[in-house]
Formats: C-alpha cells, structure tokens, sequence
C-alpha cells in the first residue's frame, strides 16, 4: 500500500505505507484516517528536505523499532555512525539542519539520533568561537559573564 | 526527548529560529554525545547554548577520588551545591580504603551530616571507619529527588556505609551495586531484597553483583551470615500467594548466590516481580564453589511461576540455569533405558585387547544412550518449559548451558529470537552432575551408591544418570541440531571455537539414521542439513574449520550459507589454529558462487566481517568487484588478516588492491582490514 506525503512547496512524493511509517507523526495520521487516500500535507517540510527524508526511511524500512530507554541510557547510547548514514548526511549545513528539524517534526528518532550525532562530530575539538562561526552564532556574553561561567565550572575544563 | 527545561534568561521560540541554527530542543539531544570538556567549551558559546549545556553537564555525574583529590575539586562541589537539581544519575567510583571523602559532598549530595564528626578540627572529611558508628543529626531527605540512576562500583566493605544513605533515594529507577573482591575470609552481606523493592517503589533496573553479596527474601537488614545456605526443615513447596501489586522492575542482574538460597521462602521475594523481563546472572572467577550450591530445578519453577513476562535472560560465568524441567524417573519406570544395553551388537573385535573392546564397547553404549534421550528430547511428552516467553538469551564465557536445554529451546521455543554463546562450554562439571534434589524419586539415588567395583564397564552409573535426568555438556552437534529445529531465530552467534566441517554433515558412527547424504549411484553425496531459520536470520556469527583446503567442503559451506534469504550481517569466527587445517576460503574455485544460489542474502547482505582466507586469492580486486556487484546492499566489508599464516609474507599484507580506484568507487563504502589482534 502506498501514501501521497505532499510538501510544503505542494510537490507530491508517492511512498509505500511501511516506509511512511517509520515517521511516527505520520503514522499516527494514518491510523488517526483509517482506509483514506488523502494526500498528507508536510508544511514543515521542503521536497527537497523530504527527498532526503524518504531516502533515509527507504534505506531502514526494515530496522528494528527502536527503544526509546535504550538510547537514553548513556551505556546503551552510542557515537558510531554507520557508513551509509555517514555518507547520507555529506550534506551543507543548512540541509543537515534541514532534515534534522524534519527528523524532529516527523518524529523520526533514528534520524533525528544520526543529525545531532553528526552536529556534535562538528563540535567535537572546537573552541567556543570556533563553534559560534561553524554554526553563525552570536557571541552575547560579556567578558564578566564569561569569566564568571569558567571559574564556576573550571572542573569541567581539567584534563 | 527532554526530562528538564533549563531556566533560560529570556524566551526563546521557534520563530526565532531561521533553518541555519538549531532549535532549542535538539540542543539536548546533541549534547547527549558530547563528552565532558566538550559540553564546558558549549558553555561558553552563547546564552542559550549554555544553559542546555549546563543542564547536560551536570545531570551526570561521575565520582572519582581521582577528581575529588585535585585541586579543582572544591569548584566541582560548590558546583554541584547549586546544581544539585539537574543531578540525574551519578557514578560512584570512590574506593573507602583510601583515606579521605569530603564530607561535604555528603552533605551536598545525601544530606548525610554525621553528629560526631570532628567539629573542632579543620578537616572536613570523614573516614570509613566511622561509617558505622554514624548517628544522623536529622532524617535523611529527598535531597536528590531527580535522580534517577545511582551505580556504585567499589569494595565490599562500602555496604554499610552506603547502607545509611543508599535508602534515602527513593526516586532511583536504575540502581547498580558491584562490590569488588577485597582479601579474603570476609563476611557475605546479605542484601534483603524486600527492603530494596519497597525502598525503591519506581525502580526498573536493579543490579546487585559482587563478591560475597548474598540475597535474603525477609530476613531484616543487614544480617550478615557465615552460613549462607542455611537448610530448613520443612522445604515445603511455596505457597505464598502472588501480590495484587507488583513492583514495576524490569530487569534484575545478580550473582549465582541467590540460585542458592534455601528454604520455603528462598525466592518468595520473585512474588512481587511478577513484571520482570529481563534477568542477568553474573559469576565472579573463583564462583564454582558457590554454582555448586545452585538449585537451578526450583529456581527455575520459581521464576515461572512468579515472571510470567520474562523474555531475556544473560548468563556470564559458571552459573547452571536450567530452562526445562525433566522429571526424573522412578526406578521402575526405566526399562527402556536398561533395554538399551542388552541389544548391544558386539563389534569386529579381533586383534583389540580386552580393555580396547570394552572402551569401544562404551563408546557405543553412550552413543545409544543419548540417541534415545534426543529422540525423546525431540517428542518433548514429558518436558516443561521454565521459561516459555523467551526471546534471548546471551551465554557468556564459561556457561553451563546443557545439551537437552539447547535441544529443548530448539524444539519447544516459540518466541526465541536471538541467541548467543561465547565458547563452548568450558568443563563446568558441577553442572553435569546435578540433578533434581527436590524431586521424591531423587531419594532413591542418595540412598543408593554405586561402588566402581560392581559397575567395571559404567553401564549403571550410566543409566543412573539417565534415570535422574542429568544434563549432558553441549557440543557442536547439539548447536547444529538446535540450529536445524529453531524456526524463529533471527540473531545467532557462537564465538570463541570454530565447527569443523564433519559436524556439518552430521555423520554417525551408530545406526543412527540421521546420516545426512544421499545416494547417487552408489556414491554417498554429503549434504548440509538445512536449518530451519533459514527464512528469518539476519545476523550471523560463526566459524568454520575444515581439514584441508580441497574446495568441495568449501563449496557445500558457500551453497549452505546462500540459503538465508534475509541475512543481513555475516560475521566469521576465526581462533588461531594449525597450519594444517583451513577456514573458509572466499574464491570461486571453492564455491563462492554458491552464496548466491537458491533465494540467498543477494537483497538484504549490508556488512561482512572477518572475512577469513582472502590473502590466499591471487585476484582479491575482482573478489571485492564480484561482492559488490551480487550485494547491491553490501556497506562494510572487513577483511580478516592474521600475518602468523600469510604464506611468504613479512611486513604489512597485500592491500595494494585496497587503493585500486575501481575498488574504492565500488557501492561498498567501506573495505578495511581487521587484524587478529583486535578480534576480541
């Protein structure tokens, strides 16, 4: 069975159900409509965003559901990224914020799990002013504020 | 996605947000995998940033005496006096051999102020020695009622300490206790197990591991006792009705100990775990003393009738869990049994020694024995399952696991999805020799031994043994049988030995039918036994050994694994063996077609691991080529490299086709190779 997910630039993307589903906002719907045709509107979501968004469900259609408790558990949580997944998101900024804001929309954890893994791999070894120009951040401390934050938590800077 | 909202300066809303920065809420989640001197250069971003980094920072703390005696330790405290309400879980790592504890941390984190500490002096910390002469100046609060998990991983003598604090903590939902080995000639605490669950009313995951930790159902706080197995005189069967309301614990890890206990109420305790899905069974080396002492019979009738839910069970160690009970038999009831020795067909003897003949005699005489008790096994009349929920189960290093419990899973397991085991068993003969005490028709074995000398060829031990149902210790041809009865596995794993091909083809050296050929003009044609999850494996880790490198063993190997329609993962266990024998060899000329064959993984094969044997191809770029051309899927490709038996090779392997551009544009994303070292 296939669903019509529209986007917000009103392009149709035609998706078998199963696929569909691995969004749990989107589910939802579909049980919320029961045997109805209608097209499912994303306005959140751009077609070029979605095409990306599909590709990813189409990739891991038959992955396991994942347990949310497992990946709150930090013994359970992990940094890797896999190989396919770590080419997928080989995107510019502006996209991989993209999807990750779609992933938080369309309520698609494993997505969502696989962008911030992938922002925080751009974190990783930055100074703050490094991190402020790789994400167009405003610096908005005062040099009292800043002083202030690292003698508070210098226990966190030790190595 | 997050349990807490950090008080920020002024209001954020999404519209604040243009595409190119990150919403709040997805800050948690990245700072989830920022370690701790990555979130401390957040902090210092910009407002926002900060206040989700200080929230992430702080919300799990880990306590080291190593941290704790550094300069910056004073900062670390005052910090946490003011942040104490974005403490979720906490990991203690502080040993109480060593000298100093602030005392105010205590304070700070457990409201723990002792009324005869040292007001006077200018020292501010406690001693362990003084933990149990300890008079609290008021109740201990909810002074951390946000936290969630505490674990604790340090000496044993620590329990009395953490026992004036520990049950101040009510809100936990994971607790983890491991008590390390100190000396010896200690004490075993006994953990009362009532007092944890009504301590800890929201708990969903209990651990409590550790040299000479015991587990009591009713018998007060901390009791310690010498005699841990203490035997009642009346061990009637537990009548104790099952609670209206059960704890809300999930899953439940502990030592072999508690299989130990004794007496009508030795799991009553299980009665209010009646949502329990998940047991954990650690042994610490040198345990075999105390597995000895399992009732792995009543345990098990425990937990089936107490933890209908349970659904995974992990056992890592010499721990003897049983997952079937098989009644034992009255005496008179084996006749079958005895029937087996008398249709003994004596054998071509001439030119053995009478000691050879009866060796041999024996030999065949076991053979028949466990033939009838799998047949047997195989109709399952009088086998009960222990656990009938089961959908894995994880066997690590030094397991008990019995043959009839594997052969049972296999035929009986409706729901098993995943199995693992690491090794083979490895001699735990205590397990072997056990038996159901408990049982009426056991009483007959205890009052009757049999001497050596009326039993020169075993013959009557042996049926004795039948009689009383004693597990027999696995072997591969138990793990192939299971594999052929199990339709619902999907994850299976047995690492740590590699099958040798003959066990494949299953032949016997009995009159067994279960000779897998066929015959072709007069010729036996060795087939590999279908298994029958053929149809549901997705992941699939296992070795293979073969005699000698001549293809057509290989080649049934390639054709066998081709089966697996939904194979996902294949990983290849590879030990360090003889130079005379082989793994499998990834060439065409030994049947790597064959993977491709019948419906086979060609759709769904992502990664191969510890691909053995590729060093002996010479065109190991067009094998890479050919993998992934026939697994579209395919992402990883490890390549398994063991210089000890690269043929002439010294210095780094032949990876020179790795940099060939058509290997390194092919749809497999990542090829690399995997040395032996770093198998484990």
């Amino acid at each position: 069975m296939t669903v019509i997910l529209v986007s917000s630039d009103n392009q149709d993307f035609k998706v078998d159900k199963e696929v569909a589903e691995r969004s749990i906002l989107i589910k939802n719907m579909l049980e919320d409509v029961g045997e109805s045709d209608s097209p499912i509107p994303l306005p959140n979501v751009t077609a070029a965003v979605l095409t990306k968004v599909i590709e990813y469900c189409e990739h891991h259609r038959n992955d396991p559901v994942q347990v949310p408790e497992e990946t709150d558990d930090p013994r359970k949580r992990s940094n890797d990224i896999e190989e396919w997944d770590m080419k997928f998101m080989q995107v510019d900024q502006e996209m991989l914020f993209e999807i990750i804001l779609a992933a938080n929309y369309l309520d698609i954890k494993p997505l969502l799990d696989v962008g911030c893994k992938t922002v925080a791999n751009i974190i990783k070894g930055k100074t703050p002013e490094e991190i402020r120009k790789a994400f167009n951040i405003v610096n908005d401390f005062t040099p009292e504020e800043e002083a202030q934050i690292k003698k508070e938590n210098e226990w966190a800077e030790d190595r | 996605m997050s349990d807490y909202l950090p008080s920020l300066p002024f209001s954020f809303t999404n519209e604040m947000f243009s595409p190119k920065q990150l919403p709040p809420e997805t800050l948690d989640v990245v700072f989830r995998y920022l370690a701790r001197r990555e979130l401390y250069q957040c902090l210092l971003v910009s407002h926002l940033w900060s206040a989700w980094a200080e929230a992430r920072l702080y919300s799990d703390i880990t306590l080291t005496l190593k941290n704790l005696l550094r300069k910056n330790h004073i900062p670390l405290i005052q910090a946490l006096k003011h942040r104490k309400h974005f403490i979720r879980r906490i990991a203690w790592r502080i040993q109480f051999n060593e000298e100093v504890l602030p005392a105010n941390l205590l304070d700070i984190l457990f409201n723990y102020h002792p009324v005869n500490a040292d007001e006077s002096s200018s020292l501010s910390y406690v001693t362990h020695q003084r933990s149990s002469a300890v008079t609290l100046s008021y109740p201990l609060g909810p002074n951390l009622s946000a936290l969630t998990h505490f674990s604790y991983v340090g000496e044993e003598r620590s329990w009395e300490f953490f026992d004036s604090i520990l049950y101040s903590l009510s809100s936990l939902t994971n607790l983890e206790l491991n008590f390390l080995r100190q000396g010896r000639g200690m004490q075993t605490y006994i953990v009362d197990m009532d007092r944890i669950l009504t301590a800890f009313p929201h708990l969903k995951d209990l651990s409590i591991t550790g040299w000479r930790i015991g587990y009591s159902p009713t018998r007060g706080a901390g009791r310690k006792d010498r005699d841990l197995f203490i035997t009642s005189a009346h061990e009637d069967d537990d009548t104790t009705t099952v609670p209206e309301v059960l704890h809300p614990l999930k899953s439940f890890t502990f030592n072999p100990l508690l299989m130990g206990n004794r007496g009508s109420d030795a799991f009553t305790f299980f009665r209010r775990l009646g949502n329990l899905k998940e047991i954990c069974i650690r042994s610490e080396k040198g345990y075999d003393e105390y597995a000895k002492q399992s009732r792995p019979w009543a345990f098990g009738r425990a937990l089936k009738r107490y933890c209908p839910k349970l659904e995974f069970i992990g056992t890592f160690g010499p721990v003897a869990l049983w997952f079937f009970d098989l009644p034992i038999l009255p005496p008179n009831k084996i006749s079958h049994i005895a029937a087996l020795v008398q249709e003994q067909i004596p054998p071509d003897v001439s030119g053995m020694s009478a000691r050879q003949v009866q060796a041999l005699m024996k030999d065949r005489l076991e053979w028949r024995f466990r033939d009838q008790e799998q047949d047997e096994l195989l109709e399952s009349n009088d086998v009960m399952a222990l656990f009938p929920q089961l959908k894995t189960l994880i066997f690590g290093y030094g397991h008990a696991l019995s043959a009839q419990d594997l052969i049972s899973l296999g035929v009986q397991a409706r729901f098993l999805t995943r199995l693992e085991i690491e090794y083979m068993c490895s001699g735990c003969n205590y397990a072997s020799d056990m038996y159901d005490k408990d049982h009426p028709a056991a009483a007959v074995a205890v009052g009757s031994t049999i001497h050596p000398a009326a039993d020169p060829t075993g013959t009557s031990r042996m049926i004795e043994d039948r009689r009383l149902r004693k597990r027999r210790v696995l072997d591969y041809r138990d793990v192939l049988l299971f594999l052929q009865l199990c339709p619902t596995l999907r994850h299976f794993s047995l690492t740590g030995v590699c099958i040798p091909f003959k066990y494949f083809v299953d032949v016997s050296n009995s009159n067994n039918s279960r000779t897998a050929t066929t015959t072709a003009n007069d010729e036996e044609t060795p087939v590999i036994r279908p298994w029958a999850c053929e149809g549901t494996l997705e992941t699939l880790q296992i070795g293979f050994e073969f005699p000698d490198r001549q293809p057509e063993q290989h080649r049934l190997v390639w054709k066998h694994l081709g089966r697996f329609k939904n194979l996902r993962s294949l990983t290849f266990v590879r030990l360090p063996f003889s130079r005379n024998s082989s793994a499998l060899i990834p060439s065409f000329s030994h049947g790597l077609e064959g993977l491709l064959e019948g419906r086979g993984p060609a759709g769904t094969l992502q990664e191969i691991r510890w691909l053995p044997e590729w060093w002996k191809i010479k065109n190991r770029r067009e094998l890479v080529l050919w993998l992934a051309r026939s697994f579209p899927r395919l992402g990883v490709l490890g390549l398994m490299f063991n210089r000890t038996y690269v043929e002439g090779e010294t210095g780094a392997p032949h990876i020179a086709f790795l940099e060939d551009e058509e290997v390194k544009q092919c749809s497999i994303l990542s090829v690399f190779v995997e040395s032996l070292t770093t198998l484990r």
